[in-house]
C-alpha cells in the first residue's frame, strides 16, 4: 500500500514539473517578458533594458532561469496582472471557490444521471431504461454543450421564465450551468457503467447470489454494482479534467466570475501573468483530484493495493 | 393446437419494432452514411450550390426566421441579424469544419499510430517516457492550453490545427500500443526479426498494416471529437478566425440574439450535433464491423 502510494506521488509530482516545465517554455515563448510591461509609446534606452534584464534575471541560462520562476511559483509569487495590477495569486484564489461550487454542482449532476441510468440500462436490457440510456449516452458525447447551454437559456428562461439566464446568487443560478458542466460527464459514466454492469451481471458470483435468492435490489445494488464501480471511478478523475474545460465554457456563457472566465479573459487582453496562473491551478488542481482519486480505488479494489 | 403453440411461440420471439429497427440500424447504419454524404458533398460544392454569398448580407433581408417559423422559402433557414443567410453559412461552414477535421484528424491519428507503435513495440524506457506524456496530455487542461498556444502564436487554423493534434493523439496512441503488444508476439513478427528487418521496417512494413482496421474506427470517432472541440474553440472566440463561417462561431454569434431570433445560435448546433452523432454511429458501426468480439449487444 505505502509502495503504490509512493508511487502514485511520484506520477504526480512529475507530472506537475512537466506541466510547468510548458508552461515556463510557452510564456518565454510568447516574447520577451519585458515586453509585457512596454507598450507602442514607451520608449526605453538599451541601459536601461539590460538592467531590467538582469532584475527579471533573464541575463542567467533557461534552465535557471526556470528554477527562479518555479521556486517564485511555490512561493506564491505568481506576478501581477498587466491588466490591472492585481496579484495573479490573489485573483486566482479569489475566484477558485467559485469555480469549486460549479465543478461539485457538475459532477453531482453528471453522476446522479450516469450511474442509476447505466445500472438500470446494464441491468435491465432492451427495456425502456435501456433505450433511454443509450440515447442520452449518444446524446450526451455528440451534442456540444455550449449550444445546449443556449437552447437551455432559451427554453428556461427566455420562454418560460423559469431560471435566471446568467449571474451568481441563489441555488437556482446553478442549475443550468451544473447541467451543462456535468453533460458530457453524464454521457461517459453512463456508458462506462452500463459496460461494467453488463459484464457483472453475468458473471459467476452474481448468478450464484441469484440462486441463493438475493432479492433484487441487494443484488443489483450490493452485490453486483460495487464490483462494477471501478471503471466508472477511474472516469472521474478524467471527467475532472474535463471540466476545466468545462468551466471556461460555463462560465463564459453564464457570466459566472470563475477560474475559467479569468482564463479566458486573460487570452482576450493579451495577459500572460494571469493565464499562466490560470492553467498552472487548473493543472495543480487535476493532479490533486488525481491522486485522490486513486487513493479512493486503491481502497475500492484491494487488487490494486497488492500490485 | 400445435399451430396455436407454434403462434404463440412466434409471437414471443418477435422483437419489438423499436429494436428491430434499432437492430437493422446497427447492421447498416445508412442514416448517418447519408448524412455524412450530403455533408461532404456539400462541402465540397459549397460555391456552386449555396444560394447566397455566406459572407456579404442584405440588410433588407435581416432576422428572417426560416422556413416553418414564418419564414419563406427565400431564406430555408433565416437569415442572420446581417441579413445573411443561414442555409448558405451553413454549407460554407461544412467546408470550413470537414476540411479542418480531416487534416487535424489525419496528423493527430498518423502521430498516435506512430507513437503507439513504437512505444509497444520498444516497450522498456521508451514505453514508460512516452505513456507519460499521453498522462500529461490528460493533467493539462487542453482547452486552457489552447488558450495560451492562441495567446502566444495568435489565433489561425495553422495553429488550432497543431494545438488539437498535439492534444489529441493520447487516445490514439494508448488504443496502437496495446494492440502491438498483442500483435508483436505473432511469429511472423519474430520472422521478420531474424530475417534481419530494422524495427522501423517491422514497425511501418509488418505491425502497422495489422491495425489498420482499428486505425480507421479511432479516426472516425475522433474526427467527432476533433469537429466538437474546433467547434467549442471557435464559440469562445479563439477558433478559425472570422469572417470564415465557422459552426462554432456561428452559434457564439446568435447567442446574443436569442430572444429575438433563436435560429441564429439554433441551426448551427443542429448541424454540429448531427455530424457527431453521424461520425459517432459510423465509428461505433465500424468497430463492431470490423471484429464481432468487440460487439456490446
Amino acid at each position: 500500500m505505502i509502495r503504490f502510494l509512493l508511487r502514485r506521488l511520484g506520477y504526480s509530482f512529475v507530472t506537475i514539473i512537466l506541466a510547468t516545465i510548458i508552461v515556463f517554455a510557452l510564456s518565454r515563448m510568447s516574447g520577451d517578458p519585458r515586453l509585457l510591461y512596454l507598450n507602442a509609446f514607451s520608449h526605453v534606452g538599451p541601459e536601461v533594458w539590460e538592467a531590467w534584464g538582469r532584475k527579471l534575471g533573464l541575463d542567467k541560462p533557461l534552465p535557471l532561469q526556470y528554477l527562479y520562476w518555479l521556486r517564485d511559483v511555490m512561493l506564491g509569487d505568481w506576478g501581477e496582472s498587466i491588466d490591472t495590477k492585481i496579484p495573479v495569486w490573489t485573483s486566482v484564489t479569489d475566484r477558485l471557490p467559485l469555480t469549486l461550487k460549479l465543478t461539485g454542482g457538475g459532477f453531482i449532476f453528471a453522476v446522479l444521471v450516469g450511474i442509476p441510468l447505466g445500472v438500470l440500462s446494464g441491468v435491465y436490457r432492451s427495456s425502456f431504461w435501456d433505450y433511454l440510456g443509450r440515447t442520452t449516452a449518444v446524446l450526451g458525447q455528440s451534442v456540444p454543450a455550449f449550444w445546449l447551454a443556449i437552447v437551455l437559456i432559451l427554453i428556461f428562461s427566455v420562454k418560460l421564465e423559469l431560471l435566471p439566464a446568467a449571474g451568481q446568487g441563489s441555488f437556482s443560478h446553478y442549475i443550468m450551468p451544473s447541467i451543462i458542466l456535468g453533460w458530457f460527464g453524464s454521457a461517459g459514466f453512463l456508458r462506462l457503467t452500463r459496460s461494467a454492469m453488463l459484464d457483472v451481471m453475468d458473471s459467476e458470483f452474481v448468478k450464484l447470489a441469484r440462486a441463493k435468492g438475493v432479492n433484487n435490489f441487494t443484488l443489483i445494488w450490493k452485490h453486483a454494482f460495487r464490483n462494477a464501480l471501478i471503471a466508472p471511478l477511474t472516469y472521474g478523475g478524467l471527467l475532472l479534467a474535463g471540466f476545466a474545460t468545462g468551466t471556461v465554457l460555463t462560465e463564459t456563457i453564464y457570466a459566472l466570475p470563475g477560474l475559467g472566465r479569468l482564463a479566458l479573459q486573460a487570452v482576450y487582453a493579451n495577459d500572460f501573468p494571469v493565464l499562466q496562473g490560470s492553467v498552472l491551478f487548473f493543472a495543480a488542481l487535476y493532479v490533486v483530484f488525481a491522486f485522490v482519486l486513486d487513493m479512493i480505488y486503491a481502497f475500492v479494489d484491494p487488487r490494486i493495493r497488492y500490485e | 393446437m400445435q399451430m396455436e403453440q407454434q403462434q404463440a411461440l412466434l409471437q414471443i420471439d418477435e422483437p419489438s419494432f423499436i429494436s428491430r429497427a434499432y437492430t437493422k440500424f446497427r447492421r447498416w447504419p445508412y442514416i448517418p452514411a447519408l448524412v455524412l454524404i450530403i455533408l461532404i458533398f456539400a462541402a465540397l460544392a459549397a460555391p456552386l450550390i449555396s444560394p447566397y454569398d455566406p459572407v456579404k448580407g442584405d440588410l433588407r433581408a435581416r432576422s428572417k426566421p426560416p422556413l416553418g417559423f414564418g419564414g419563406t422559402t427565400e431564406h430555408l433557414f433565416g437569415t442572420d441579424n446581417q441579413g445573411r443567410d443561414i442555409f448558405s453559412r451553413i454549407i460554407h461552414g461544412a467546408r470550413v469544419s470537414i476540411s479542418f477535421a480531416a487534416i487535424t484528424m489525419l496528423l493527430s491519428v498518423a502521430l498516435g499510430a506512430v507513437i503507439g507503435a513504437v512505444s509497444g513495440y520498444f516497450g522498456g524506457h521508451i514505453d514508460e517516457t512516452l505513456m507519460r506524456l499521453v498522462d500529461l496530455q490528460n493533467a493539462l487542461p487542453f482547452i486552457l492550453a489552447a488558450l495560451v498556444m492562441v495567446g502566444v502564436f495568435g489565433a489561425s487554423f495553422t495553429t488550432l490545427l497543431i494545438v488539437i493534434a498535439i492534444f489529441s493523439w493520447g487516445a490514439t496512441a494508448r488504443q496502437i500500443r496495446g494492440e502491438i503488444l498483442q500483435l508483436k508476439q505473432m511469429d511472423y513478427v519474430s520472422l521478420a526479426r531474424v530475417a534481419g528487418a530494422s524495427p522501423p521496417r517491422i514497425i511501418f512494413q509488418h505491425l502497422l498494416p495489422g491495425v489498420t482496421n482499428t486505425l480507421i474506427v479511432v479516426a472516425t470517432l475522433g474526427t467527432g471529437q476533433i469537429i466538437l472541440t474546433e467547434a467549442t474553440l471557435s464559440f469562445l472566440g479563439v477558433g478559425i478566425p472570422p469572417p470564415n463561417p465557422a459552426w462554432g462561431s456561428m452559434v457564439s454569434f446568435g447567442r446574443n440574439y436569442i430572444d429575438t431570433a433563436w435560429w441564429i445560435a439554433v441551426i448551427p448546433g443542429i448541424a454540429i450535433a448531427l455530424v457527431v452523432v453521424s461520425l459517432n454511429f459510423l465509428g461505433d458501426w465500424m468497430r463492431d464491423y470490423f471484429d464481432p468480439r468487440l460487439r456490446q449487444v
